[in-house]
């Protein structure tokens, strides 16, 4: 009787071992696809990158040129450059203004933009401009040569100033009548002409917001209806829970999409040394760079993901 | 004693309960008003670029000449759409563009779609370093494998062709994939385990389990990442540039990075067409500029207005998660 039981069990077991491995191999014909083209598109271009950056890269002929010469690229990187520190800090700082401004901006936004009200599908549509506009090149054809005003203008103008679609001009008068200190003064006109800025950058994490927001069932709404709670707690105790794993997403989102903008300090170096021919202390530098961010958005993921309700691992 | 403790006990309810009602209805009404107050506002600031290129689109070169005029056009006029229509081509143009970008958006989306599914609900060995191989793709900057990929495209043959972006999107390794893989994983991870339990105990496959059960259920997801890619797609300058940089395939971006140069190139034929001299038809050059860009968003416009509804309706037909 307890043979035929054990039996029994390592019966089920061997079962049940099989149907995992089944499910493996299930996991990895859903994923075969892709993963082939990551060896292809992605593994072996990163590691030529790779050796590219220990190399010296001249071009003779069309052709690309590589002498070894270890890890000297990055040892300059981290202990001559004079700029790679305060860029990557100058890209530390943007990044936490942007996730700080754009995620609770965009959630706010969705949550308006679920109820219903008088023009809703117009009032969505809006918010989906700046998906359409700021991923191509028509902003930046836009900004350069129509409301840049014609060379001469875009000349005199910093570079910082003109990466800014609108200008708050006005605002300088008033706040040096106020007798404000000049560093106060710029950063203050600095933050009004980078709310708009902000507020074009958070198209995509409204969007992504807004189909979460949308998916949660109105039933727990009515419930908690019933139940006589607020709107604020309705929020914190439903909207916000069921949200966080997409919340989680805008975040990362964020992060990556400050550190990757082409306007990012670290970025833009990288694309002038490709510019200038230096091919391999750009590859470098960008490696490097992208270490460091992983480094961050692994902290970040790590810390977020603990607070974020996913409802099947309850 | 009793009686008068209940009757003031009832009346303290009862100033109260109708307190709290006015306090509610004020409250709405500040809500609603705040609520039209911040979505005017922002709907202002992400309306103004393109107020901006509608207004320039169908100034009249009097109107242009005019400093009085700043917004609305005093002489309706569409010359700027129709030379920016010439100078780009359009017909052609958008054709090619099409031709590039829907084949990319289909297979990207079944590959990403097919990819996060793998990743929300299948354990397998090397399952955790294979989702930190896709997050590295998200975050590795483009411009660092540029080259090493442009080396590898050119030695398989693909440089030039638009084959490329249909071949890597298939291969989920278009523009983005790897972020549109991550969202939809987020996606599936919200779907309760239950579901797919019980399709496969009704004898459903494991392919049937997720085209049949769980692609219904993500829909509001897919739409999302097929919009997100439409776009990034039908606007793509960078990768279009760099891979096919051939005479004759341009796409819109591509085109209306050069518009200057294609303008003036057909200044002539413009001056001899409208009977109007060459530094007159240059006076609308930013006018025509602004034309190309909004020829170059306006599909994505209208897209987007279509898809938001089915969205919409989408999510409310299927009840999703309820």
């Amino acid at each position: 009787m307890s043979i035929a039981k054990a039996e029994k069990k390592k019966l089920i077991k061997v079962k049940h071992s099989r149907l995992e491995k089944k499910r493996a191999v299930w996991g990895y014909a859903f994923i075969s696809l892709w993963l082939i083209g990551s060896i292809v598109f992605f593994i072996i271009p990163l590691a030529q990158a790779f050796i590219y950056s220990v190399n010296s890269i001249t071009i003779s002929g069309g052709a690309l040129d590589l002498t070894y010469v270890g890890f000297d690229n990055y040892r300059y990187l981290l202990a001559e450059d004079p700029d790679f520190y305060t860029d990557f800090g100058e890209s530390l700082g943007d990044m936490l203004l942007n996730v700080a401004v754009i995620v609770p901006f965009a959630l706010f936004t969705a949550v308006i933009l679920r109820e219903k009200f008088f023009g809703r599908t117009f009032a969505r549509a809006i918010f989906f401009f700046p998906v359409i506009l700021s991923s191509g090149i028509v902003l930046t054809v836009l900004k350069e040569q129509v409301m840049g005003g014609g060379d001469e203008t875009l000349e005199l103008a910093t570079a910082s100033q003109s990466s800014y679609m609108f200008e708050a001009p006005d605002f300088a008068d008033i706040f040096a009548r106020l007798g404000l200190p000049d560093q106060l003064m710029n950063m203050i006109q600095d933050l009004l002409s980078q709310i708009f800025d902000i507020t074009w950058k958070s198209g995509v994490q409204i969007l992504l917001l807004l189909s979460a927001v949308n998916s949660i069932s109105s039933s727990s709404y009515e419930a908690a209806d019933i139940e006589g709670a607020t709107g604020w707690e309705k929020f914190w105790k439903i909207t916000f829970p069921m949200v966080s794993p997409t919340l989680l997403v805008a975040i990362i989102y964020t992060v990556i999409d400050s550190f990757t903008d082409l306007a990012n300090p670290v970025i833009t170096k990288t694309e002038d040394f490709m510019t200038s021919g230096e091919y391999a202390y750009s590859t470098a530098l960008g490696l490097m760079y992208f270490v460091c961010v992983l480094l961050i958005i692994g902290i970040i993921y790590f810390i977020i993901n603990k607070f974020v309700f996913y409802e099947n691992d309850r | 004693m009793t009686s008068i403790k209940e009757k003031a006990i009832n009346t303290i309810a009862w100033t109260k309960d109708n307190k709290l009602k006015i306090a509610h209805k004020s409250g709405r009404v500040a809500k609603i008003l705040l609520r039209a107050l911040f979505l005017i506002g922002m709907g202002f600031v992400m309306l103004y670029p393109i107020l901006f290129m509608i207004s320039q689109s169908f100034m009249s070169i009097n109107d242009v000449r005019n400093m009085a005029v700043i917004w609305i056009p005093a002489e309706f006029s569409v010359r700027p759409i129709q030379m920016a229509f010439t100078s780009l081509d359009v017909g052609n143009t958008i054709l090619r563009t099409l031709q590039m970008t829907v084949p990319s958006v289909i297979l990207q989306v079944f590959t990403c779609v097919l990819t996060a599914y793998g990743f929300a609900r299948y354990k397998f060995k090397g399952g955790k370093l294979l989702f930190g191989l896709l997050i590295f793709e998200i975050i590795v900057p483009v411009s660092t494998l540029t080259v090493p990929l442009y080396a590898l495209l050119s030695q398989m043959g693909l440089l030039g062709n638009y084959y490329l972006f249909w071949i890597m999107a298939l291969f989920g390794n278009g523009i983005r994939s790897a972020l549109y893989i991550f969202m939809m994983r987020q996606f599936f991870r919200q779907i309760p385990k239950e579901l797919e339990e019980a399709a496969i105990i009704d004898g459903c496959g494991h392919f049937g389990t997720f085209l049949r059960i769980m692609v219904p259920n993500v829909i509001p997801g897919i739409v999302t990442i097929a919009t997100f890619s439409t776009v990034w797609y039908w606007n793509d300058y960078y990768y279009s540039k760099m891979f096919v940089p051939v005479t004759g395939q341009e796409t819109l971006s591509v085109k209306l990075d050069q518009i200057t140069t294609l303008f003036t190139s057909s200044q002539a034929f413009f001056s001899s067409y409208y009977g109007i001299s060459q530094s007159e038809i240059r006076v609308m050059l930013n006018n025509v500029i602004s034309a190309a860009c909004l020829i170059t968003i306006a599909p994505m416009v209208i897209l987007y207005v279509i898809l938001q509804r089915q969205l919409t309706e989408s999510i409310e037909k299927t009840g999703l998660v309820g």
